[in-house]
Formats: C-alpha cells, sequence, structure tokens
C-alpha cells in the first residue's frame, strides 16, 4: 500500500496521449457497457449506462480532451467514479472530490495503476489551455497529465449552462 | 471440383507437424500460465489473512477464480492455435497443391487430345492411303504375277534355244537360273518391302533377260518380267514416299518414338524411323492391341493405349486410328497408323514444373509429381528412378480411383518418408473419353509445414494483417479472443488493485498479487498476439509464394500450348497441294487448297481462319471465306506478321506475332498470328507464299486462367479473385473476372508487375477501386518463336 508521501492515479490513454485520474476517486473498471444515448445534450456526454441498479453518466473523454488519432488501439474501457457522497476516508483526507451523481469517463483505453509523489508533479505547461490539466508527471520518459475532475465536470457544466441545445 | 477429404485429413494430430521453436513457445507459454495459479492461491489465502469479512474475501476470491479461468482458457487457446495453425496450412497446402495436380492432369489431357486429333489428320494425308491402297492391290496381284511369271520361265527352260555363238550358256545353267529366279516367288512381302532384296531380285532378272534377248522367242517373258520388276519398283517409290512423310511428322514431333503405318491386315508398310524400318517393315502386328484396335477405331476416334517397346526405356503412348479412302471418309478401313510417343520424355518437364527447387536448382528431396492409370500405374513421373513408369505408385486408393475433377488429399508415408500427398483426376472435358489419369503430387510433410524461415511481409499494420483475407478465420476469430482474454484479466487485476488499495492498509498484502497477475497475464498475452502475427505473416507469405506459382504457370501454360499449336503448321505448310495453289495464275479457283484449309479448320477450331497468302500478300485461299467481305482485294503485304514469314529460313519454326490489326478478323482488337512460309521442297528458293492463321487463344487462355485462380479448401475459386494475361501495352487479353479486370481494356498495374522480367515472378499489394488486393505477376520463360508474344500473367485476389 502507497505511504502518505504517494499518491495512487489509474491512467489511461485517450488519443495519442496518457492521462490519470486519483484511483481513489474509482469505484470500479469495467469493459465496454450499454449505453442509452440522451438526445439533445452535448456531444460530449454519451448517455446514460446502468451500473448495478445505478444510472450513470458516461462521458467521452476523446470529446472532452479533443482527441485525435491513436485509433488503432482504443479498447473502450470504463472508469466508474463514484459520487461524492460514497468517497472513502483516505479520499476525503486528501481533499479529493467528485461530483455528486456516479459518472463513468469513457476511455480509450486503460492503461495501469501508478504511485507517484505528488512533489514530482510539474506545473501544466502554458501550451496545455484545459483549466481541468492539475499538473503533469514523467512516467517512463512520456509525459501524463494529471486531471482534476471535479474541475472537469465544473467546465462540462458550465459549457453547458452557457449553451444549452 | 469435388473435395474428397479422407478420414485422416480430420483426425490426424497436427501436433505431430510442430516445428522445435513452436513447440519451444508452446512449452514457455503455457508454463508462464500455469504460473498464475499458485499465484491465485496465493491471493486466495492473502484474502483469509487480511480480512474477517466473509463479503470481502469472497470478492476477492471471485476475482481469483476469474483469473484461474482465464488461464485455462488461454492455456487451452495456445494449444488450439498451433493445432488450428497446422490443419489450415495443411488445408492450404491441400487446395493449392491439388491445384497444381490438376492443372498438370488437365494440361496432359488436353495434350493426348490435340494428339488424338493431329493423328486423324495424318492418317487423312493422301500419301498414306495410296501408299497403303496401291501396296494392298500390288500384293493381292502379285501371287497371279508370281504364277505367270513361273509359266514363263518354265516355257523359257523347255523352249529356249541357245544361240551357240553368243553365249557360253547351256541348257543347264538356264535351268538354274530360271530355279533362283523362281525361288524368289515365295518371298512376296520382303521382295515389297526389303529393298536390298528387290535389288538382288532385278539384278538376277535383269541378267537373265539381257541373256534371253540374245535369242529369239522371248519377248513375252522379257516384256512380263519388266512389268512385273515396275511394278515391284513402283512399291518401293509408295513406301518410300509415306516413310518420307513419316519422317517429316516425326521431325515437328521430336518425342515421337515412332509412327507405323500398316495395312488392313495388320502387315507394317512404312515406319518413321529409318533404324528401325528393316526390322519392322513386312511384319504383321495383328496381335498387338493397338492395331487391332486401331482397325476398329471409327471415323473420327483415335484409340489412347499403352505399349512396351522392346528397345525403349520407357513405355509408350500409343495413339491409334485406321486409315480410310482420303475420297471416302466414313468408307471401308484400308490400315492404321499408330504413333508411339515418348510420354515420360515429353511430360517430365511438366511434372516437374512448379515443385521446390535447392541450391543447384534440382527438385527438392521428396517431392515427387507423377501419373497413374485406373489401376494405380505409373505413367510417367518428375523422378523416372525414383518413381518407375510401369511400377505401382504404392497409393491408398482413395488417391488411385478419383472420378473425373475429383481430388483429395492426406497425410501418408510415401518411399519411406512422412509426406502429404495431393492428388487430383482429369477434369475429363478435354480428352476424347477422358484419359482417367490421376496426378499427383508428393511432397515432404516438413516441407509443407515449415514456416518460412524470413517470411515475406506486406506493409500492413497488426490490426489490417489479422483482418486480411489470407489469414485463416480460425487464427481472427482467436486473435478476437485473445485480445477479450488480454482485456479481461488487465481488468481483474485493476480493479483487484483498486479493491486492494479501498481496503486501505489491509489491502497492501494483495497489491502484489495482482501486479504479479497482471504482468504474467500482460505477458503471456504479448506473446501469443505475436506468436498470431507471425502465424498471418507466413500465411501471406505461403499465399505470396503459391499465389506467384499459379501466375508462373498461367503464363506457361499458354506459352507452351501456343508453341505446340503453331507446330502443327510447319508441316501444314509442306502440304503439297497448298504449294500447287500458289503456283496457280489468280483467276484459277484454288478449290483444292480451300478444301483442304477447311478440313483442317474442322478438326482444329481453335484456329478462327487460315489464310493462304501469294507472295505478294494476296488472299489465294482461306478456310473461313465468309469472314471476309473484301476477300479478293485485302493485302497481307504490309503485315508485319506476313514480312516476318516471308523473311525466315527454310528450317525457322512458325513466326508468331501479336499483331494488333483487323486484318484476319473483325471481332477483336489484337490477334496472335502463326505464319509460316511455304517453299519448294526440293530447291532452296525464296518463299512461294505464306499459310496462316489466327489462334483462338480466347478459349484456351480463358481455360488455364480459371485453373489457375486462387481457390478455397473447398476447392472454389477464391471470391473476388482475378486471373488475367497482359501484353506488353498492359491491354488485357483475357480475364475470369471481367467485373474487375475489363478485356480490351488497358489496366495499369505497378511498375514491378508491369515490367515483370522474362522467366521470374513477383508479388505485392495493389489498390484498385479502393480495395486492396494482393497480387502476384509472372512472365515466361523468353523463347525464340515466341518473341512476338510478350505476355505477362496475373493473379490477384482481396487482401481485405
Amino acid at each position: 500500500m502507497a505511504n502518505v508521501t504517494t499518491q495512487r492515479l489509474v491512467s489511461f490513454w485517450v488519443g495519442e496521449q496518457i492521462y490519470a485520474v486519483p484511483l481513489l476517486l474509482v469505484g470500479e473498471f469495467g469493459p465496454t457497457i450499454q449505453i442509452t444515448p440522451v438526445d439533445a445534450v452535448d456531444e460530449r456526454i454519451e448517455g446514460i449506462a446502468h451500473l448495478r441498479e445505478t444510472s450513470a453518466v458516461v462521458i467521452s473523454m476523446r470529446k472532452i480532451l479533443k482527441a485525435t488519432g491513436g485509433g488503432q488501439h482504443v479498447e473502450d474501457d470504463m472508469i466508474y467514479i463514484v459520487p461524492h457522497d460514497q468517497l472513502c476516508d483516505e479520499a476525503k483526507k486528501q481533499n479529493l472530490s467528485s461530483f455528486i451523481e456516479p459518472i463513468v469517463l469513457h476511455v480509450d483505453r486503460l492503461a495501469n495503476i501508478i504511485n507517484v509523489n505528488p512533489n514530482d508533479m510539474h506545473p501544466t505547461p502554458s501550451h496545455l489551455v484545459e483549466p481541468f490539466y492539475q499538473g503533469v508527471f514523467e512516467i517512463d520518459g512520456r509525459d501524463l497529465i494529471l486531471l482534476d475532475f471535479s474541475k472537469l465536470i465544473d467546465c462540462l457544466l458550465t459549457q453547458l449552462n452557457e449553451n444549452p441545445r | 471440383m469435388t473435395q474428397s477429404t479422407s478420414d485422416l485429413q480430420s483426425s490426424t494430430s497436427y501436433r505431430s507437424f510442430m516445428t522445435e521453436p513452436h513447440r519451444r513457445f508452446h512449452e514457455r507459454i503455457v508454463a508462464d500460465l500455469n504460473g498464475i495459479l499458485p499465484i491465485c492461491n496465493q491471493g486466495k489465502c492473502t484474502a483469509a489473512d487480511i480480512s474477517n469479512n466473509a463479503t470481502e474475501q469472497q470478492q476477492i476470491t471471485d476475482l481469483m477464480h476469474k483469473v484461474e479461468q482465464l488461464c485455462t482458457h488461454l492455456s487451452e487457446n495456445v494449444t488450439d492455435v498451433f493445432s488450428q495453425y497446422y490443419r489450415e496450412r495443411g488445408r492450404f497446402c491441400g487446395a493449392a497443391y491439388c491445384t497444381t495436380a490438376e492443372i498438370k492432369v488437365n494440361l496432359v489431357d488436353r495434350t493426348l487430345m490435340d494428339r488424338s486429333t493431329d493423328v486423324r489428320w495424318w492418317a487423312k494425308e493422301p500419301i498414306l492411303a495410296a501408299c497403303v491402297g496401291s501396296l494392298k492391290k500390288t500384293a493381292k496381284s502379285l501371287d497371279a504375277d508370281f504364277q505367270e511369271m513361273a509359266a514363263y520361265l518354265e516355257g523359257t527352260a523347255t523352249s529356249f534355244r541357245i544361240p551357240s555363238l553368243a553365249s557360253s550358256w547351256t541348257s543347264i545353267d538356264i535351268a538354274d537360273r530360271v530355279e533362283a529366279i523362281s525361288a524368289y516367288f515365295g518371298r512376296k512381302h520382303e521382295l515389297m518391302f526389303n529393298p536390298a532384296l528387290r535389288t538382288e531380285f532385278a539384278k538376277t532378272i535383269n541378267t537373265f533377260l539381257e541373256f534371253l534377248k540374245t535369242g529369239d522367242g522371248q519377248e513375252g517373258t522379257i516384256k512380263f518380267a519388266t512389268k512385273l520388276l515396275k511394278k515391284l519398283d513402283g512399291c518401293q517409290e509408295h513406301i518410300e514416299n509415306a516413310c518420307r512423310q513419316l519422317e517429316l511428322i516425326r521431325a515437328s514431333y521430336p518425342s515421337l518414338f515412332d509412327i507405323v503405318v500398316t495395312d488392313d491386315r495388320g502387315l507394317v508398310i512404312a515406319n518413321a524411323r529409318p533404324e528401325r524400318r528393316a526390322g519392322l517393315l513386312s511384319q504383321y502386328v495383328t496381335g498387338e492391341s493397338w492395331c487391332a484396335k486401331a482397325l476398329k477405331a471409327g471415323s473420327g476416334q483415335t484409340q489412347i493405349q499403352r505399349a512396351t517397346l522392346a528397345d525403349e526405356d520407357h513405355p509408350a503412348i500409343v495413339f491409334s486410328t485406321a486409315i480410310r479412302d482420303p475420297e471416302d471418309r466414313q468408307g471401308a478401313v484400308l490400315g492404321s497408323i499408330n504413333a508411339f510417343c515418348d510420354f515420360q520424355t515429353e511430360v517430365q518437364p511438366l511434372l516437374g514444373n512448379y515443385l521446390p527447387v535447392d541450391a543447384d536448382e534440382k527438385t527438392r528431396d521428396g517431392w515427387f509429381s507423377f501419373f497413374t492409370d485406373e489401376r494405380g500405374i505409373v505413367i510417367c513421373s518428375n523422378d523416372a528412378s525414383a518413381v518407375w513408369p510401369g511400377s505401382h505408385c504404392d497409393l491408398a486408393r482413395s488417391h488411385r480411383q478419383l472420378t473425373n475433377g475429383e481430388n483429395c488429399w492426406s497425410h501418408s508415408v510415401f518411399r519411406g518418408r512422412e509426406s502429404f500427398v495431393f492428388s487430383a483426376c482429369a477434369s475429363g472435358q478435354n480428352t476424347v473419353g477422358g484419359s482417367g489419369w490421376v496426378s499427383h503430387v508428393v511432397a515432404p510433410a516438413t516441407d509443407i509445414m515449415q514456416t518460412d524461415a524470413t517470411p515475406r511481409r506486406l506493409q500492413l499494420g497488426n490490426k489490417d494483417l489479422m483482418q486480411s483475407k489470407l489469414v485463416p478465420e480460425i487464427s481472427k476469430t482467436t486473435y478476437a479472443t485473445l485480445q477479450e482474454d488480454r482485456k479481461a484479466i488487465k481488468l481483474i487485476s485493476l480493479n483487484g488493485i483498486l479493491f486492494a488499495s479501498q481496503l486501505g492498509n489491509r489491502g497492501a498484502a494483495l497489491a502484489p498479487v495482482f501486479d504479479k497477475i497482471t504482468a504474467t497475464g500482460d505477458s503471456a498475452t504479448s506473446r501469443l498476439e505475436s506468436l498470431l502475427v507471425e502465424m498471418a505473416n507466413a500465411e501471406i507469405s505461403l499465399n505470396l509464394s503459391l499465389q506467384e506459382t499459379l501466375a508462373k504457370q498461367a503464363v506457361d501454360l499458354i506459352a507452351q500450348k501456343v508453341a505446340e499449336r503453331s507446330q502443327a503448321l510447319r508441316l501444314w505448310a509442306r502440304t503439297s497441294c497448298l504449294r500447287e495453289c500458289l503456283g496457280l495464275a489468280n483467276e484459277q479457283p484454288a478449290t483444292d487448297a480451300e478444301r483442304l484449309l477447311r478440313m483442317i479448320n474442322d478438326d482444329y477450331p481453335v484456329y478462327r481462319n487460315f489464310l493462304l497468302l501469294g507472295v505478294n500478300g494476296e488472299i489465294k485461299a482461306c478456310s473461313r471465306p465468309n469472314r471476309f467481305t473484301d476477300k479478293d482485294t485485302r493485302c497481307a503485304a504490309d503485315q508485319v506478321w506476313f514480312m516476318k514469314a516471308m523473311r525466315s529460313h527454310r528450317n525457322s519454326p512458325p513466326q508468331i506475332t501479336e499483331a494488333n490489326t483487323r486484318f484476319l478478323d473483325d471481332a477483336r482488337q489484337t490477334s496472335l498470328v502463326f505464319a509460316q512460309a511455304i517453299r519448294d521442297e526440293d530447291n532452296d528458293t525464296s518463299p512461294l507464299g505464306v499459310l496462316a492463321c489466327f489462334f483462338d487463344w480466347q478459349s484456351e487462355a480463358s481455360e488455364i486462367l480459371h485453373a489457375c485462380l486462387p481457390k478455397t479448401a473447398s476447392g472454389r475459386p477464391m471470391p473476388g479473385s482475378a486471373a488475367f494475361f497482359l501484353n506488353r501495352e498492359q491491354l488485357v487479353l483475357e480475364s475470369t473476372n471481367p467485373g474487375i479486370v475489363k478485356v480490351n481494356e488497358v489496366f495499369t498495374l505497378p511498375d514491378e508487375h508491369y515490367q515483370v522480367a522474362e522467366n521470374k515472378t513477383v508479388s505485392g499489394t495493389f489498390l484498385h477501386k479502393d480495395a486492396t488486393y494482393i497480387i502476384a505477376s509472372a512472365k515466361c520463360e523468353p523463347s525464340k518463336n515466341l518473341d512476338g508474344m510478350d505476355w505477362s500473367a496475373h493473379v490477384i485476389r482481396p487482401l481485405i
């Protein structure tokens, strides 16, 4: 188990880039699930998925992150993010927050679970303008972008409110 | 084509064919996967250690079970992959080599048919009919002649008064001479067929006649004896003419041991080989089945059978037919013509073709190709020292007793070596009655199952590669299943690690277990993926190589067919009737020549039209005059083929020219013209004219191309595939699939395919109308008289 100085992240591929979210936000990893499309919403929201008697909004990370390419290795993996009230104590201790409703992140491919030292995180380079980019880790010679999940949801909600369909 | 699948194919354990690298790979990957099972057990134990909560324990145990199931599934999959790979390889090679066997036997079947037609044509030669007719008549009258001559001589012996001053002969001398001459009368056939004896007889009788001339009252004897000698000389002339004609035929067909002509009682009256003549002429061969059958052959029938010749190494195939009166084709049989073909020598190169060769360009050890008859007796083989013609083939009945168009393959032991045997029976569509022969290709099992050390690769990503139509469906399914399994293991591991992390410090002991499962699962599945990709590449390499063979077979077959057919023109160009026609003035009708050309064309419908042209290119006669509206004014003087033939030497083979002209026929843009100069037989002067014909290669080419299409395991042509011939302008001459490759249109190919070198093959990918194909191209070996035919063969099949 990671000690207090390390943080566990789950990394995943979207397009040609590798991203990560804190593992403590995750309730389960799953294969491709059936998604019920919802009309008249933002294209970044793929629809609703039913997971163990719960409905969860499925977000397309390819659309959110405006990914192109990398289609060769798409496995359509899903990351189930638990609702905020179900976060474990450890998550709350680390000031992590999620959304009030369960969310499913639809990613190209799950990569791995890794331990990182928060002190090794570099600030987001200036050309990466998305507000939900929390920082960058260098893992095996590659840049891994840590996403701030709550900001990502905020960003999505703000844009939805500004441009209602 | 019917696929006859033997029990062996389904029951063979393909694991026994595994190569050493595959065997090692199999053992290692199974060991790796088995190595995960103790880790799962460790995980289950850890679950009990870290939690007293039954639900938590059950969750961990369930995850471990899932991993165990996946590993077992993967392990079984690996074993299946190898089995399926080798089975598919066997099936693929089965389809490919059965095609090769089928092409060979059908080609030979066609050769038998062509040769049968040739022999029937030779039987129509007036010189032979004249010879048989004359000798029959002479033989019939000679007995009476000899009796009459004997009476004359007897009279001479008793009544001749010897002039005393003119000679020292006594009456005893005369009696002796009479007796000596009479002794010849019992040797009728020898006198007819033995030139030395005839000369001796003539000398004896002439000396006697000279003496008789010195006396009186012997005019009758002298006159009759002279007439008798003249009659015998007439026999000699007919025999010489017939033998010369047969020698001429044999010069155009070098694979013939001999050609023997008999009369209607089986008496040999002429043959083609001078060195065998003395022992053969005047012999009765009625007891030989080939002669008996020939004499019974109906009009338009040729009998084909085997015969052993005492002075030849290999058994001969005998083509026999009856000789009838040229004026009455349905009339009585005058005699027979029997062509003895050295089939082993003729067919050996064909049998050796398309078998893999070693560094010395010799057929690789253990590879054989041979034909057998319905009893399993070898007719001819690529290696007569190992598979002897006349011996039994030692193959299972299922391989020996195939019916027309059937094929089969199986694993067997041949000549002490584990081999695969691929057999195909002639389609039976080409011969008169069908030969019923079965063609076999034998290959060592190791060669069939061995993966290419350096397989040729196409520029394809793994995903495209695994979607390729060249990769067996079973490999694609396995690849897809493998991806699923790999993903499932990863998800189980990730969820396990997640679960462990949710347990906080208690879960720390579980993390290494899942890490190990992830690592081993990843490594095993990645290696399996690499194996499948390697196998797919091997399949593609094999496909490319076999497709090249198909293209090569197609171009070689058409070249061989064209060369063979053009040879017949050489013989026809020597027909006296055509020479005579060329000597006629323009306004005189060329009835005889037209009738002859029409007769040839009726017998050989592969030619569209025959033209007899004068020195200035004017049409003197043709076999299908109704195809021209302007026959009298049409002139070939400016045609390349005409000029080439007029410039050719006395012994030049017929000139073959692909002419992009409509001179001969209005229906096609291109024509393959055979042209042979006609010369005076005795004077080496410039040509008297040209005999030309348009070879109807469409039907031949179409048949060859269809035979050379890539086939599925069930023997049907691969969907979406096409085979076609191009000329040097990339114009499509013939195609099996007009939907993709249209005849008479230019079909642009990549340079390396269009410019493939002579006697070479090349293969690769090719994009046509948004579809990717693999393409193999080939050109035939350069040949002197085929320089006007610059064709290439191409075989394409969809890749994805």
